[in-house]
């Protein structure tokens, strides 16, 4: 995620678009949707995509009225094919570069992206969220958070400084929040947890800061905090209004599943996480610590202005051709 | 007591287990979108669209960041 941001800053993007990015891709993504429709309900599935934009729209457009973005030329986008890489698409005419490959090579190219990508780097965190969730599930008396975290601004406090610092993603935090809000967590304060959990950590806040600059990352903390205690408040307002007992509504889509298909769904999903496991198993008890590849789908352009083939690392004398 | 400790990793992989059964049909599902729409929708083809404005690239910057998996 943030190699991404870190990436299309450098392709030119103004702060504020990078600091909107930021906000609304950590926040929601086609799988957590998914993830929410099936462990939360309707109200959480569409109030979580939309908090997410309207935060990631304050934060930027805020960032860009406070610090005005420099004018300068047009943005130097990463047009490199997304199939197999076999053109970058500079000096390639748009509609030759469109039919470099037929729906079916494409449609093949997005189901691999989906098994290694997407859920190979989720697998991990999904795992994790999954055990947390049945801890909190078989540990925590049914009810018990209700005094505290039953709702109210106290609540949705409470879950900012347990999400801030959390590192999680999106799809990870899902089942954590259903556990929680069946142990008498109001909805609203589950909410401030999967907006604050995936949008910020510790680790990433040095990175942050060296995107955005250091009152950069103050105003996108406020923006961040303010819009989700914002959500929260209104998310339990709209499940009072309507009369809806979150913890009895949560869930229920699961329902629409028959039995043989959860199965048949649990034994592929199984199967395609063996590789990923195994892998982080791998590198976690062997093999010396390698350089960290992040599989953001976002190679690196060269720094806006450079044009190809003119790299400062490419000395005059190189010998290759320029 | 012996008991107990015994049921406990039984409960939680149950209890793990129910949550997995509950979301995987719909984790397939989403991890499929998203992998089709990494095809389709790069991050190359959204700093591509971005363009220049004030306004209106923190507006597309915010839309394309939320189906995106990232």
């Amino acid at each position: 995620m943030l190699p991404a941001a870190a990436s299309l800053r450098k392709q030119g993007a103004n702060r504020g678009a990078t600091s909107a990015f930021l906000i609304s891709t950590p926040e929601s993504g086609i799988d957590s949707i998914a993830v929410t429709y099936a462990l939360l309900d309707p109200i959480m599935t569409a109030v979580r995509p939309l908090a997410a934009f309207v935060t990631a729209i304050t934060a930027g457009v805020l960032e860009n009225i406070v610090d005005r973005p420099e004018a300068s030329g047009p943005l130097q986008a990463d047009r490199s094919c997304p199939v197999d890489n076999c053109c970058d698409g500079i000096d390639c005419p748009d509609d030759v570069h469109r039919r470099h490959h037929g729906p079916g090579e494409k449609i093949a190219a997005g189901l691999r992206f989906a098994v290694t990508d997407v859920w190979g780097d989720i697998v991990g965190w999904f795992a994790a969220g999954l055990i947390l969730a049945a801890f909190i599930t078989v540990l925590i008396p049914d009810e018990f958070m209700a005094r505290w975290l039953g709702g109210g601004l106290s609540s949705m406090l409470v879950m900012l400084v347990v999400g801030i610092p959390l590192y999680i993603c999106a799809s990870a935090s899902t089942p954590i929040a259903a556990a929680l809000i069946l142990k008498g967590v109001s909805p609203g304060a589950a909410l401030v947890f999967l907006l604050a959990g995936p949008a910020t950590n510790v680790t990433s806040l040095t990175v942050l800061i060296g995107i955005l600059g250091k009152r950069g990352t103050l105003r996108y903390l406020l923006v961040l905090s303010g819009c989700a205690v914002a959500f929260g408040l209104l998310v339990d307002w709209l499940y009072g209004f309507l009369g809806i007992s979150a913890a009895a509504v949560i869930g229920e889509a699961a329902e629409l599943v028959p039995e043989w298909l959860q199965y048949a769904g649990v034994a592929v999903l199984l199967l395609i996480s063996i590789r990923p496991l195994a892998a982080m198993f791998h590198r976690k008890t062997v093999g010396p610590k390698g350089e960290i590849t992040f599989h953001a789908g976002f190679p690196t352009a060269p720094p806006a202005g450079v044009k190809k083939g003119e790299g400062p690392s490419c000395p005059p004398s190189c010998g290759c051709g320029h | 007591m012996l008991e107990n400790i015994l049921q406990f990793p039984v409960d939680i992989l149950a209890a793990a287990w129910g949550i997995l059964l509950d979301s995987s049909v719909y984790i397939l599902f989403g991890i499929l979108i998203a992998g089709l729409v990494k095809v389709i929708l790069t991050p190359g083809t959204v700093a591509a669209h971005l363009g220049r404005g004030r306004y209106s690239s923190v507006i597309k910057a915010a839309f394309f960041g939320v189906p995106l998996p990232l």
